[in-house]
């Protein structure tokens, strides 16, 4: 095994689109999943920016109260279910079978199955937007008993369920695709603790999934019996609304992890990189995932602590949802610690994974306040809480998952992203998430509640809405900035090389892009960083003996 | 001597109606919602355990911050790379400070959940000797229930809730269709309205003041619009406006469903306020399209054509009080068969008749 790199192959054909159409390759798949969650973002984000017009000053600006409330439905669950979430999938595709030196995730037809689903199931949560009285106007979460039949006759509901079902049935596949994949398929020497941070973060996330979405898909069954054959688990008196909020929370509030734990592993593989320096406390960040993963299912209720819960039950979901901090806690100075005696080179990479650092940071500590309970019975429902998970999914995993596009595209596609508008999109990027967001966390103290469609203009409320409207914008601008950088730099083809950031796991022993069967040989692992010590050899230089 | 005590009574409502008027232009400042509704401000002993905990743990959270951004800083201006072949000692970790970044944040954790299980305990129990009001979510607007008094208010006929700042005031939460949250953050936090339950939120120590109150819980299409003040005043005070408002009440006497009973003048401007307040923008809107019920877009004009029977103005008559005797075209009789029954006085009626006879 001396002195070798683990050579690719260049073997390139040009795919048709019934090639894409009927792929079962893990990275064309992946691909096609990245595609789809940035039209999604891109759909997303037009309705938030509609939202945040509306908002921009008292009074009606361009929506009327029920369009108001159309979007800011569409926005959320778009943005949870069709953005982020098969953002994640399509890099865990991409790049867990690489990571792990495999050929393929072990499922390849069942892989292919679940892009398709994801495809349908958008499909038809957007068809809701063409039925009479228009989309589903009953937030991302859905609350009985305003979509039952009664007050929302309108099948768009029946659409938002149904397309639901379909995506979590869509992630449960992947799931089971991605535990098989990550236990069965390593490459030898692979072991657990060699594992790529990365593809940890993934496996815990699929457990997660595997467990938590079922439970969603269960409910919002009900949800359509309700509606459809008459019966009443939702209905008051004879059922209970209140169900329907423990069984959405079951899944969303382990969702709420599922959508950052991936972006925490892009992180934890691109600062050691960054920083030429291993990750400090690998075992630390494997465990803390872990206690995530468990403690996930244990605070559901928290979101429910002003539906009027027994002392015993809100003394428990305090203590659990405290609890969940100190793991997160853990993995923040791990990771600043990565940093602390390297040496850092600031490429795009490393400044969204500082900008996921410090802006992760501010959602971890406004969740602090929100678990004390006094203070959440204020905070709730409010500008606070929008303000709080705004830096937890937008401060936290979008600019994990922007980190994550700068560090891999160039794996993905052969060609180097630009450098210098890399860093003009992140400023702008940075400076207005955080003109955007957090005024709110002020908003939600003045007493403004979310999914408010207008305000009165004497509640002092008028000009941190519009900062947040002008800082929406900005973030607008940085994604088009984004946008020019990608179509610029695919015309450019700047050759992005097999190893362009002096990586340390598999996916760089491979060429860019690798080829249909990943590696010609399959790679031998025998340490954490087995792309380092290759190059290493290569240069005549000691190995030293990695802990793992 | 009954005369003569009938009389005083009488006389007595009367001074009692004109002192709560006076009273309520006072109270009610002009500009209806006044100032952010923000529980930093608090108006109750409840509301005030907010900032009890809020600045301490701002305090924590700001440390905390400083110092993990500063760590981070640090890390950024200290080991940014100087030279192309840097290679940096290769550190796996520390156990020891590993140990120390889990160990003090639990026990942040751990003091953070004792100071918040010590203010839940006092706020525990309803006080005994509290004033029940039931309150009860509509879509869209909530109705208070004085059973003490057997008082009826509701926010679409007006906005302002009086209570006594001499005892704690528990409001037993509940609603009749959709889930609310009636919140008024300076006297405590967001208490859910949920069809088939009900949810008890006190408050104690009120200080005099009007306090913003509004719905925390998405419950449809106008869930922005049910604002309402809650209004603390001396008990002396809270028993005149309370006098007043069942005074006021016990006078109301509903027009009833019959068609020929006869009706004072109508005045269309206040008819056109009482279209908004008793809630028929709901289902009629004004500019042509359709919503539950038909516009009322040129009202006036059609109905005169609508019945062979009926003057445009018995139509408009028949078609509140009885919506059922003659249905639209296109539509279901959904509209509410209570308004001659309950809710409309004659003179309202002939207001709301006079109204939309105006609209073209
Ligand atoms: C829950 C919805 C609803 C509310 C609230 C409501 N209406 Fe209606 N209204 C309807 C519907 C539906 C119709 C058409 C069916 C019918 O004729 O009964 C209607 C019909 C009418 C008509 C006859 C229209 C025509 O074109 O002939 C009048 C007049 C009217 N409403 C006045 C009122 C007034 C005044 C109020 C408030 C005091 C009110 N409505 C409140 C639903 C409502
Ligand atoms: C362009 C950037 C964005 C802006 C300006 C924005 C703005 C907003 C605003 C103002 C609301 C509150 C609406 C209301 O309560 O009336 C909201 C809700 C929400 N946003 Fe965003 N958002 C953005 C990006 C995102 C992203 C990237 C995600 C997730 C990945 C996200 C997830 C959500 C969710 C889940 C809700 C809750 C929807 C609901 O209440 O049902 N947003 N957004
Ligand atoms: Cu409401």
């Amino acid at each position: 095994m001396a002195a070798t790199t683990y050579p690719g192959s260049a073997v390139t054909r040009r795919a048709s689109l019934v090639d894409w159409l009927t792929t079962v390759d893990h990275k064309k798949i992946g691909i096609m999943y990245v595609i789809l969650a940035f039209l999604f973002f891109a759909a997303g984000g037009t309705l938030a920016l509609l939202i945040r017009w509306e908002l921009a000053l008292p009074g009606q600006q361009l929506l009327d109260a029920d369009q108001y409330n159309k979007v800011f439905s569409m926005h959320g669950t778009t943005m949870i279910f069709l953005f982020v979430i098969p953002m994640l999938v399509g890099l865990g595709n991409y790049f867990v079978p690489l990571q792990i030196g495999a050929r393929d995730m072990a499922f390849p037809r069942l892989n292919a199955l679940s892009l398709w689903m994801t495809v349908g199931g958008g499909i038809l949560l957007y068809s809701s937007w063409l039925v009479p009285g228009g989309a589903a106007a009953i937030g991302w979460t859905g609350y009985a008993p305003l979509t039952s039949t009664t007050f929302s006759p309108s099948s768009s509901v029946d659409l938002w369920a149904i397309g639901l079902i379909v995506l979590g049935s869509a992630s449960t596949a992947g799931a089971v695709n991605f535990i098989v994949t990550t236990l069965n398929m390593r490459a030898p020497g692979m072991t657990m603790w060699r594992l790529p941070l990365f593809t940890w973060s993934v496996l815990v996330t699929a457990f997660m999934v595997l467990l938590a979405t079922p439970m969603l898909s269960g409910a919002l069954a009900m949800q359509l019996a309700d509606r459809n054959l008459g019966t009443q688990f939702f209905v008051p008196e004879s059922g209970d609304p209140v169900l329907w909020q423990h069984l959405f929370w079951f899944y969303s509030h382990p969702a709420v992890y599922i959508m950052v734990v991936p972006a925490m592993g892009v992180i934890s593989e691109i600062l050691p990189v960054f920083s030429r320096k291993p990750i400090f406390g690998y075992s630390a960040i494997v465990w803390s995932s872990i206690a995530i993963g468990v403690l996930g299912f244990t605070t559901w209720a928290h979101h429910m602590f002003t539906t009027g819960l027994s002392p015993l039950l809100e003394s428990f979901f305090i203590l659990s949802t405290m609890i969940i901090a100190v793991p997160t806690g853990v993995k923040m100075f791990n990771w600043i610690f990565t940093m602390i005696g390297g040496s850092l080179k600031f490429d795009t990479p490393l400044l969204f994974s500082i900008g996921f650092l410090s802006m992760f940071l501010i959602g971890g500590l406004s969740g602090v306040f929100q678990a004390v309970l006094p203070l959440d019975r204020q905070l709730h429902d409010t500008y606070w809480v929008v303000a709080h998970f705004h830096y937890v999914i937008f401060g936290g995993t979008v600019f994990g998952l922007v980190a994550g596009a700068y560090y891999w595209l160039p794996k993905m596609f052969g060609f180097k992203l630009g450098e210098g508008l890399g860093k003009i999109h992140f400023w702008l990027m940075f400076i207005g998430f955080n003109l955007t967001f957090f005024p709110m966390h002020i908003l939600g103290l003045l007493g403004m509640p979310r999914r408010y469609f207008d305000y009165p203009a004497e509640r002092g409320w008028t000009e941190y809405n519009l900062a947040a409207t002008i800082g929406a914008f900005i973030i607008l601008l940085a994604f088009l900035v984004f946008l020019v950088n990608v179509i610029m730099s695919a015309i450019r083809r700047e050759p992005a090389g097999d190893d362009p950031w002096e990586g340390n796991t598999l996916e760089w022993a491979t060429t860019s892009p690798p080829p249909v069967h990943n590696f010609d040989r399959i790679p031998v692992v025998s340490s954490l960083r087995p792309v380092r010590d290759a190059r290493l050899r290569l240069a005549g230089e000691p190995v030293e003996d990695e802990l793992h | 001597m009954k005369k003569d005590h009938r009389v005083v009574l009488r006389l007595r409502r009367a001074a009692a109606v004109l002192f709560a008027t006076v009273l309520v232009a006072v109270l009610v400042p002009l500009q209806a919602f006044a100032a952010p509704p923000t529980p930093l401000r608090p108006g109750s002993g409840n509301a005030a355990v907010f900032g009890a905990l809020f600045w301490p743990i701002l305090a924590i959270a700001t440390v905390v911050f400083v110092l993990v951004e500063g760590l981070l800083i640090f890390a950024i201006v200290r080991y940014r790379r100087r030279y192309d072949d840097d290679t940096p000692v290769q550190v796996h970790g520390n156990n020891t400070l590993e140990l120390i970044w889990t160990i003090i944040p639990a026990l942040i954790m751990a003091v953070l959940f004792a100071m918040t299980l010590v203010e839940l305990q006092k706020e525990r129990n309803t006080p005994p000797d509290a004033m029940r009001i039931e309150v009860t979510g509509h879509q869209w607007y909530w109705e208070f229930y004085y059973p003490e008094t057997g008082l009826k208010l509701d926010s679409r006929t007006t906005t302002s809730f009086f209570i006594p700042t001499d005892r704690p005031v528990a409001f037993e939460v509940t609603s009749k269709d959709v889930i609310h949250s009636f919140w008024v953050p300076q006297l405590n936090g967001k208490m859910d309205a949920i069809p088939g339950r009900v949810n008890t939120v006190w408050a104690g120590d009120v200080k005099p003041g009007t306090y913003a109150g509004q719905c925390a819980e998405f419950c449809g299409l106008r869930h922005y619009n049910m604002l309402f003040n809650i209004i603390a005043v001396t008990p002396e005070d809270f028993d005149v406006w309370m006098q007043a408002q069942v005074f006021l009440a016990s006078q109301f006497r509903p027009v009833g469903t019959d068609i020929e009973a006869p009706l004072p003048s109508g005045e269309a401007t206040s008819g056109e306020a009482l279209f908004v307040a008793q809630g028929c923008v709901a289902c009629h809107s004004l500019d042509g399209s359709t919503l539950v019920g038909p516009s009322m877009q040129g009202m006036a004009g059609r109905a005169e054509g609508r019945s062979t029977e009926l003057s445009a103005e018995q139509y408009l008559h028949q078609s509140i009080v009885l919506p059922c005797e003659y249905v639209v075209d296109g539509f279901a009789c959904v509209m509410p068969q209570n308004f001659g029954t309950e809710k409309l006085d004659a003179q309202a009626l002939a207001d709301l008749i006079a109204y939309l006879e105006t609209l073209e």
